[in-house]
This record gives structure tokens, sequence and C-alpha cells, in this order.
């Protein structure tokens, strides 16, 4: 969800350093810069609301600019240093993007009702083009996303992103799930690696052993919760069907929280770029109570705290967060067009832009 | 003319430069600071709409941006050109309490229109586009994973079999249902004395009701209400409706986190048991309609179902919108009343 709003481009780098230590003066010295979120749960709630109501009275049309609304609102209230970052995709491209994937799938679903095999053609086809339009999604997002007017850039390639999304998963399936975590990481290393910020490359340093070892872990919770909520099940009385609902999805959440908090924190504590180094540091419980008191006033509120659940999520995650620098750097921008060789063809007509 | 403070961006690095932004009355735009000395024409530059109170960019042709420090004097000099109309629309409609309030009566009644009508009618067109093969695949699957989960062969015997069966494949005739029907008998596992409508035309008995009926006629009674179900296709109603609900609302919740997708879980589940509720009356209806047709007193079902809710004494207890069924009075009124 985080990812959603701020994934790619958050980690960036700001002048105007507050110093680690006051009295220091050294230009050798580390650096850090915290970053702030300064959006209020209230008055996204009220762009939510507005957006939410168009989109449904337009039947989906206004959703577009419902994502560019949000998107704008979250990165233009993400401050680093005295400046806050830039979202600046217009809603015509991503409308247009979305037409051709709804315009697919309608496709698609004409081709099961002409013949079976067309269909499976079909998948096929979606499967392929899957890397695709995952490489097309992460560069038309960071070439909208700016910071003090250096725009970001991803420069992955198709045959590339083919090994991690349409050979990773098969590989995975195939291992039994052994090779997963070491997919995942070549993939991050992919995304990571393959990202610029002006004519800063970003990098990432990480193990295959780490990997490994947050993906054991979140076996052994996800094994262990399971028992539990076997013997949990076992002792309820019937007809809690509401409560035997929550405690059967207890094993997931428990499992999903950790491995993202580990994972985020992993990711973006071995990311640079160019010289600044960042830091997350999520607390798993801290996440958990986050995640789990949004639950209970989602509920209750039958959907109405969804925006404020967004914000305190998004502003703790944020508020974990340092950038760290070592000597002083400028970021100069690129040539903002070059996506590399995917979709240039395309140029600036669609975005895909799913919100997701 | 109004002068605002702007930070300006030569558009090749990152550096920042504190300038004066004067907006004339005749459109005209200068910026001014730090070796910077520029005249622009409104028509020269491009300025991002209003949100909130994000910074905004005033955007120059030559790749050159200048981050605007106050929103408000931006709107005013915006109003006068007439320009972005609908951002500034948006934006008072983002500020305004009662525009939200509206918006939320919106989207509840847009959500709530469809899960109460919009879900059942696109379910009912979805599974009367469905060949009823698909039914029957289905509910064969379902059949072999209760087999290995709960059931273990029947243990009545043969020939008792055989007089339940005769009644119900004359009862399957009388109905002229379209599917036909297909009776198993299995030993219950937890699921006690019971009876099933799965997906497709297959009813499951289990020994337990057997052995709990006290007439032949309250078997016959339970096998017409399951028999109701296969009739109107109520599992595969049920399934279709259940995710249609499930995927609208995992849109509507699901940008939050998947995590939330617990909370999306909640109101499909409540939405279930309600149609179901209303499946379980309309396979009443179905059983009482044949059992007068046949001279059984429709009250043998009632009598049934009393004995076994005394066999469970807390099932009494649930609230109404928990349960999957409706109140046991309340069906054996309808089951023995002549209206309806």
């Amino acid at each position: 969800m985080a990812d959603g709003v701020t994934g790619g481009t958050v980690p960036s780098a700001g002048l105007d350093f507050v110093r680690s230590e006051p009295a220091q003066t050294s230009p050798e010295e580390p650096k850090l810069a915290n970053v702030r979120f300064t959006g209020s749960g209230w008055e996204y709630f009220r762009i939510w609301a507005v957006n939410t109501a168009l989109t449904l009275l337009t039947l989906g049309v206004f959703s577009a600019w419902a994502t560019v609304r949000t998107r704008r609102y979250f990165y233009g209230n993400t401050w680093l240093g005295d400046s806050a970052f830039n979202y600046t995709a217009r809603p015509w491209t991503i409308l247009i993007g979305r037409v051709i994937v709804v315009g697919m799938l309608v496709a698609l679903w004409f081709a099961e009702l002409v013949s079976i095999a067309f269909y499976f053609i079909g998948l096929l086809v979606v499967f392929a083009m899957f890397p695709w339009i995952a490489v097309r999604a992460r560069a038309f997002r960071l070439r909208n996303s700016f910071y003090r007017h250096v725009c970001w850039a991803f420069e992955g390639n198709y045959a590339t992103a083919a090994k991690y999304y349409c050979l990773g998963p098969i590989v995975g399936f195939l291992s039994l799930g052994i090779m997963w975590p070491y997919i995942a990481m070549r993939r991050d290393m992919f995304l990571i690696r393959n990202s610029r910020f002006g004519t800063s490359e970003c990098s990432i340093d990480v193990t295959a052993g780490q990997y490994y070892g947050i993906y054991f872990a979140t076996f052994g919770i996800f094994a262990a919760a399971l028992v539990a909520n076997t013997i949990l099940v076992a002792a309820l009385p019937d007809g809690f069907a509401i409560l035997l609902s929550v405690v059967t999805w207890m094993p997931i959440l428990l499992a999903g929280v950790f491995i993202k908090v580990r994972l985020d924190n992993l990711r973006w504590s071995n990311t640079t770029v160019g010289g600044y180094w960042l830091s997350l540091e999520l607390s798993f419980w801290r996440m958990l109570g986050l995640y789990l008191s949004n639950l209970v006033l989602i509920v209750i509120t039958l959907g109405a705290f969804i925006p404020f659940a967004k914000v305190r999520v998004i502003r703790y995650k944020l508020g974990r967060f340092r950038v760290v620098r070592q000597g002083t750097e400028t970021f100069f921008a690129g040539p903002l067009q070059t996506i590399g060789a995917v979709g240039a063809e395309a140029g600036d007509s669609f975005g895909l832009d799913l919100g997701i | 003319m109004s002068t605002v403070r702007g930070i300006f961006y030569d558009g090749l690095t990152w550096d920042r430069q504190d300038v004066q932004v004067r907006f004339d009355r005749n459109g005209g735009i200068h910026i001014a600071g730090g070796g910077i000395d520029l005249a622009l024409k409104f028509d020269d530059v491009s300025v991002s709409d209003r949100l909130a109170d994000i910074p905004r960019y005033l955007y120059l042709s030559g790749g050159d941006a200048c981050e605007l420090l106050d929103n408000d004097a931006v709107d005013t000099w915006l109003a006068q050109s007439n320009a972005q109309r609908g951002s500034r629309l948006l934006h008072r409609l983002d500020t305004s309490v009662s525009a939200a309030m509206a918006a939320i009566a919106i989207i509840a009644l847009v959500m709530a229109s469809f899960v109460l009508w919009g879900a059942p009618a696109l379910g009912e067109r979805a599974v009367e586009a469905l060949p009823m093969e698909v039914d029957q695949t289905i509910g064969d699957e379902s059949l072999v994973v209760l087999d290995r989960v709960a059931f273990s062969p029947s243990t009545v015997a043969e020939s008792r079999q055989a007089e339940i069966r005769a009644v119900f494949d004359e009862m399957v005739s009388d109905m002229e249902t379209p599917m036909g029907g297909r009776l198993v008998f299995r030993s219950g596992g937890f699921f006690g004395a019971n009876a099933f409508a799965l997906a497709g035309n297959t009813v499951i008995l289990t020994d337990e009701l057997i052995e709990l009926a006290e007439h032949d006629e309250e078997i016959i009674a339970v096998l017409a209400h399951e028999m109701g179900h296969v009739q109107h296709r109520h599992v595969m109603r049920h399934v279709a409706r259940s995710a249609i609900v499930a995927v609208l609302l995992a849109a509507y919740i699901g940008d939050v986190s998947a995590i939330t997708g617990v909370a999306a879980t909640m109101p499909a589940v409540l939405d279930s048991m309600r149609h179901s509720r209303a499946f379980e009356r309309e396979a009443d209806r179905v059983a009482r309609d044949y059992l007068d047709s046949v001279g059984i007193a429709p009250s043998r079902l009632g009598d049934l179902l009393a004995r076994l809710m005394a066999q469970c004494p807390e099932c009494e207890e649930i609230p109404r919108y928990l349960s999957t069924h409706p109140p046991l009075d309340e069906r054996v009124e309808a089951l023995t009343g002549n209206d309806g």
C-alpha cells in the first residue's frame, strides 16, 4: 500500500541537512535528514470522498484524475529537507492506459466466448506482456516523480524483466519455493539498480542469505500461527462466524506484516542514491498495531476510516526513513525522456499507472 | 498585481534559487532574484493545479520550473484569467465539509444499491449464462473434498437406502427439474444429522438424519427442501453473488493494504448470510408446494428441524444477522401457513 504511493520514489536526498552533531562543522562528518509527512487524515478524507464519489458517478472515468490527485497529495506532503516531492503525470495519459487495459480484458473475455483455445492464447499473451507492463508502469511512475525538479527514471528492459516476472515464478514454483527468496532478491536488484535520480544511479547491496533468513522466519511465524489458530478455532463455540473469519486470517496477517516490514527495512536500508545512504527502521509490532487498529476502525466506520488509515500508515513509515549523506553532492537532471527501449515507441501517448 | 515568493530550478541541477514572482494584471509574469530576470507571458507557462496546500509549480517552456509558495495568491491571479476552472472547482469541493458529506452519501448509496440489487442481478445473469455442466463439475469436486474431510461411507442398510431413493426419484420426476436429481448417502462425520444440496444436482443425506427422523415423511420433507436448492441453483447463485461483492469491496478498500482484505471479507460474510437466509426460505417454499401436492403435511419439515435444534441448544441464541438460516419459528410458521 505504501508502496503504491511512495515505494519507488521516497528514498531520495536533500540539501540543507540537519547535522547529526549540532556543534560539528567538519564537511566529512555524516549528516542526517529525516523525512516528514505533512498531510492530515481529515484533509485527505475530503479529497478521498470527492475522488470516490466522482469515480462512482462517472463509472470509473474519474479514477485517472483520482489517482493523480491522490499521488500528488502524498508526494506533495512528503518533505525531505526543505523541499517536497512532486508528481507530474497527466490524468488523460493514465486514462488512455486504463482504457487499453480494460480493452484487453474485454478482448480476453470475448476470446473465451469464441473458443477456449483463444482464451488460453490470450492468457499466454497477457503472461508474456506482464514484464512489459511492470517495466512500463515503473518507468512511467518514476518519470513523473520529481524532487527539486530533478526527475527519477527507470531503465530496466523487457528481456531482463521477463526473467523475474515470467521465468522467476515458474522456477520458484518448480523448485517448490526454495528458489523464491533468491528470485525476490534478484528482482529487487533489477528494480533498484535500473533506477536513477537525475544522472545518479541507485544501487542496492543485499545478499541472498538475508532474503532466505527473512523468508524462513516468515515461514516459521506462519506455521506457528497456523497451529495456534487451529487450537483457537477448535476452542471457539459454534456460531461465532465473524470472530472465526478474523481468527482464520491471523496467520496470513502476522506473516504478511512481518515479511513486508522486514523486506522493506532490508531493501531501503541497503539502497544508495548517488552518495546518499537511506535507512528504514520499521517496527513489526508498531506496524501490526497500526494495521489491526486500522482494520477495526475501517470495519466500524464501514470504510470511512480508509483515508485516515492510509495517512496513519504513511506518516509512520516516512517518519522511520533517514537519509545520510557523506560529503556534498549535487544531483544533475538527466534527459527527461530516457525511458529505455521498452515503450519508447509509444512515447508519452499512454501511461500505465494502475494505481496499485 | 501581486508578488509571491518562489524557488527557481534551472532544469539542469537540483540547486534552489530564491526568487520573487510578480503577476501582472495583464497576464505578464516576472521572475527575479539571484541573477535571474525573466519576463514571460501567461501563454508561455503552465501552472500545476491547486490541491490542498501542496507546493505548486510554474513550468517554463525551456524545462525550467519555479515552485510557488503562496497557493491563494496564485489562485487569485488564475481566477483573473479564468484559468483552471475545473481544478478550482475541485478544490472548492475538497475543502467544503458539506461537499464531503454529500460525497459520502453518494458513496454509501451507490455501494448499498450495488450490494443489495446490482450484485444479485449480475450474479443471476452470470449463473444463467453458465452451462449446467459447470454446476455439476463444481458439485462433484466438492463431494470429493467433503468425502475426504468429513464423510465416510453410509452404514444404512442397502434396502433402506433403496426405499428412500425410490421416493426421491419419484419426487424428482414430479418436480420436473431440468437437471434431475441424484441422492447420495453418507455418514455425516462432524456434520452430524444434516442434508446438503451441492452445486449441480447432488443431494447428500447423512445416516444421522435418517436416524433422527421419526417418520419417513420427515425425510421426504427434507429432501424436498434440498431439491428446492437444486432447482434454483442456490449454490451457484450464492458463489456468484459473493464473488461479485468481494471484488467490489476489494476495489473499494484494496488500495489501503492487502491486510484490510480481512475487513473486506466481513461485509461479504454478512451479506452472504443474508442471501443464504433468503435461499432457505425459497427452498422451504418449494418443499411446501411439493408436500402439499403429494398430501404430506408441510409441518413434517418443521418437526424435524425442531428436533435438530433441540440437539444444539445454543443455536437459537445466535443473533439473526449472524445466522445462515431464518429463525425456526418463522420457518415453521411459513411452512404450515397457506399464504405466500
